[in-house]
């Protein structure tokens, strides 16, 4: 009986340079076989890849795409731009990707964007025309950024558990409900509303006022009981009651009121922020053609209906509004001039110095 | 008889003829060498553990002699990095903290494990495999879900805080539970558990057990009898869990950044803002390499320190 231990002869010596070499020969095949099996999902597959926040995954949102092209695209999901961010510059390469107006130059700089051809998107005539030209979204000429969705940073709050006198961002500071607090984690969205509150532009600050932001921080950590992630946790420890009031956007606002929560968005007298975030190419988009659908089909009225009544964020095209009612979009805090909305608020931007403003936050929540 | 037609491996213990070929000469004897034969063997690890564990620690230390310019990275040689890593407050501090978490989560992992591995090894009397697998079996289930699982054990809604107002023991639900270091600890000694049960277990199993007969018959009562024989004899074992448990913990980065809250954050999290978020990749290394050598030296610590416990368990 012979036994082909291949173990056994190798430790005794007795395979022989051909059988070794055949042994070799078949595992080297069977390695460079492996990716022609079919069924495993890369980021080069056949459809287009959108690399986006959680929750645009929904399938109403690509209703286009699937028109066009019988299945809808892939998704790729991350938890915030600057893991994106990380991820790409690893070598992650999608075809459409999802950051906010404040990035696009940075990764235009990162060599990780092309331009869009605006002539491909039949849905191009119907955006906002104030959203077509907002800062860092155009150079030489060429659109770099298709702006998607539009909304708030504000803090929603539950009205059965807060006394609200004059909304303001000061209730992120109110010693009252220490403990049952919470704010995100990321700078885009907490250290801008510090900065606000303390009559300070977030985005040109100078070391001292820097400093003035990293104790008024200092001074919040005690009453903030997680730095959440995401929305999705801020929601729950609402739904709770865990905590009286967190920092979100508008989506939280519809999730949580078809919930039945009687919770409010907050207005603050110093102002709100607004934000506008949209659609990117990246520059090695392995589908182009199938790219530039994804983004028609995303700038669709079907995509902007469902964003605007279900999800509860704008939308850029123009004429998903009319289908939607004033009382939906106030229940959110959004309304019908974009322009006007931009306008009342304080639009995100890039940061001056935006290492230092990390590491100046980083070190507030380890508690330094 | 001899059939040199065969092409065959210098692979020493061949029965090959030797007059020809690279068997022959001071190449031959290198490789007849009972040390050739082993790396000829190992070579598959090597090159796996090489190329997976070498080479990426290797490119951490270089990336830590470098700097970080926006998008560029500046590599001249430079010890900025660590300056500036062991002169911040926050690192050394993070990092203590950090140690002392996982010191407490060790000790309370090995004080759980010691009596189910003792469970096992004296009272068991068939099926101690089964036993054993049965209790790895929730090992083997996702990390992260774990986590996720005394997420909803300890949250404000959870398991506990619902149970403890439906017996009427409190009125609002606790806050302390979650989102501290106490639950940091929780989850990782939950999480790290069977670990420490298993070479504890492994020394429990090694012990003579005539040696704790002829204990009993000097005198002993069972509780003498653990402390004086049945304890030193499994010191190895002690150690050995010890190690298993604290070298792991140590960096961990999903337990704090889900259960810790602000208060709760450890040096893997620390890492992770200076690789993802501040981008600067340099910095991140240098706090790798010092996370690494300070594990190390408070590993050969604990080691030596326990040299003589365990010279006499041997």
């Amino acid at each position: 009986m012979t036994k082909h231990n291949i173990a056994e002869r190798l430790a005794s010596g007795r395979v022989s340079r051909r059988s070794l070499l055949r042994s070799l020969a078949a595992v080297g095949v069977g390695v460079t076989m492996m990716p022609a099996i079919p069924g495993r999902a890369t980021a080069a597959g056949k459809e287009a890849n959108l690399f986006t926040w959680s929750g645009y995954e929904v399938p109403e949102l690509h209703g286009a795409y699937k028109a066009k092209h019988g299945v809808y695209p892939d998704f790729s999901i991350f938890a915030d731009e600057d893991e994106a961010f990380q991820k790409m510059r690893a070598g992650f390469t999608p075809d459409v990707m999802h950051p906010c107006t404040y990035n696009v130059g940075r990764w235009r700089d990162a060599d990780l964007l092309q331009p869009i051809d605006t002539s491909r998107l039949s849905n191009w005539g119907d955006v906002i025309p104030t959203l077509k030209t907002l800062e860092g979204t155009q150079e030489d000429g060429k659109q770099w950024f298709v702006p998607f969705d539009w909304g708030n940073t504000s803090i929603l709050y539950r009205t059965d558990l807060v006394d609200m006198e004059e909304e303001s961002w000061g209730l992120m500071w109110d010693e009252r409900y220490k403990g049952r607090l919470a704010t995100f984690g990321s700078i885009d969205e907490t250290v801008p509303y510090a900065a606000i509150y303390a009559g300070i532009d977030p985005y040109n600050m100078s070391p001292a006022e820097m400093e003035t932001v990293r104790k008024l921080l200092q001074k919040q950590r005690p009453l903030i009981r997680f730095y959440a992630a995401e929305e999705t946790s801020i929601e729950q420890a609402l739904a709770a009651g865990e905590i009286v009031a967190g920092s979100t956007w508008n989506g939280s606002v519809a999730s949580l009121k078809a919930q039945g929560l009687p919770v409010a968005f907050l207005n603050p007298k110093e102002g709100i922020m607004t934000w506008v975030c949209g659609l990117v190419i990246h520059k090695d988009a392995p589908n182009l053609d199938k790219a530039h659908d994804l983004i028609d089909s995303m700038l669709s009225v079907e995509a902007g209906i469902e964003m605007l009544n279900v999800i509860g964020y704008g939308h850029a095209n123009a004429r998903a509004f009319e289908s939607v009612s004033d009382e939906t979009l106030a229940a959110v805090g959004l309304g019908r001039d974009a322009e006007a909305f931009l306008k009342k608020g304080v639009f995100s931007r890039q940061f001056k110095d935006r290492d230092a403003v990390t590491a100046m936050f980083e070190e507030v929540k380890a508690g330094f | 008889m001899t059939d040199q037609s065969r092409d065959v491996l210098p692979i020493p213990g061949a029965a090959h003829d030797p007059r020809s070929g690279p068997s022959v000469g001071w190449r031959g004897r290198i490789a007849r060498q009972p040390t050739t034969k082993a790396y000829v063997l190992l070579s598959p690890t090597l090159m796996l553990l090489i190329g997976v564990m070498c080479v990426p620690v290797g490119m951490l230390i270089a990336y830590s002699f470098w700097t970080q310019n926006y998008l560029e990275i500046d590599t001249t040689f430079t010890l900025a990095n660590y300056v500036s890593v062991l002169s911040k407050k926050i690192y050394p501090i993070i990092l203590w903290r950090s140690i002392v978490i996982s010191l407490s989560v060790t000790v309370a992992t090995i004080v759980m494990a010691y009596p189910i591995a003792y469970f096992i090894a004296f009272r068991v009397r068939r099926h101690k495999m089964i036993w054993l697998i049965l209790i790895t079996v929730p090992f083997w289930t996702s990390y992260l879900l774990r986590v996720f699982a005394w997420k909803v054990i300890l949250g404000y809604n959870g398991v506990i805080n619902s149970a403890l107002i439906w017996l009427g023991v409190i009125d609002a639900p606790l806050e302390f539970l979650l989102y501290n270091p106490i639950a940091v600890v929780i989850t990782l000694a939950h999480a790290w558990a069977p670990v420490a049960i298993l070479p504890i277990f492994v020394s429990l199993e090694k012990i003579d057990r005539s040696l704790l007969e002829a204990a009993t018959d000097l005198g002993d009562t069972p509780f003498e009898r653990f402390f004086r024989v049945t304890l030193p004899l499994t010191v190895p074992g002690i150690v050995a869990a010890f190690l298993l448990v604290f070298i792991p913990t140590v960096g961990d980065y999903v337990t704090p950044q889900l259960v810790g809250g602000p208060d709760g954050m450890m040096i893997g999290n620390l890492m992770y803002t200076l690789f993802f978020r501040v981008n600067n990749w340099p910095m991140g290394s240098a706090l790798s390499i010092i996370t690494i050598v300070t594990i190390t030296a408070v590993g050969i610590t604990i080691w030596r320190l326990t040299r003589r416990a365990r010279g006499k368990a041997q």
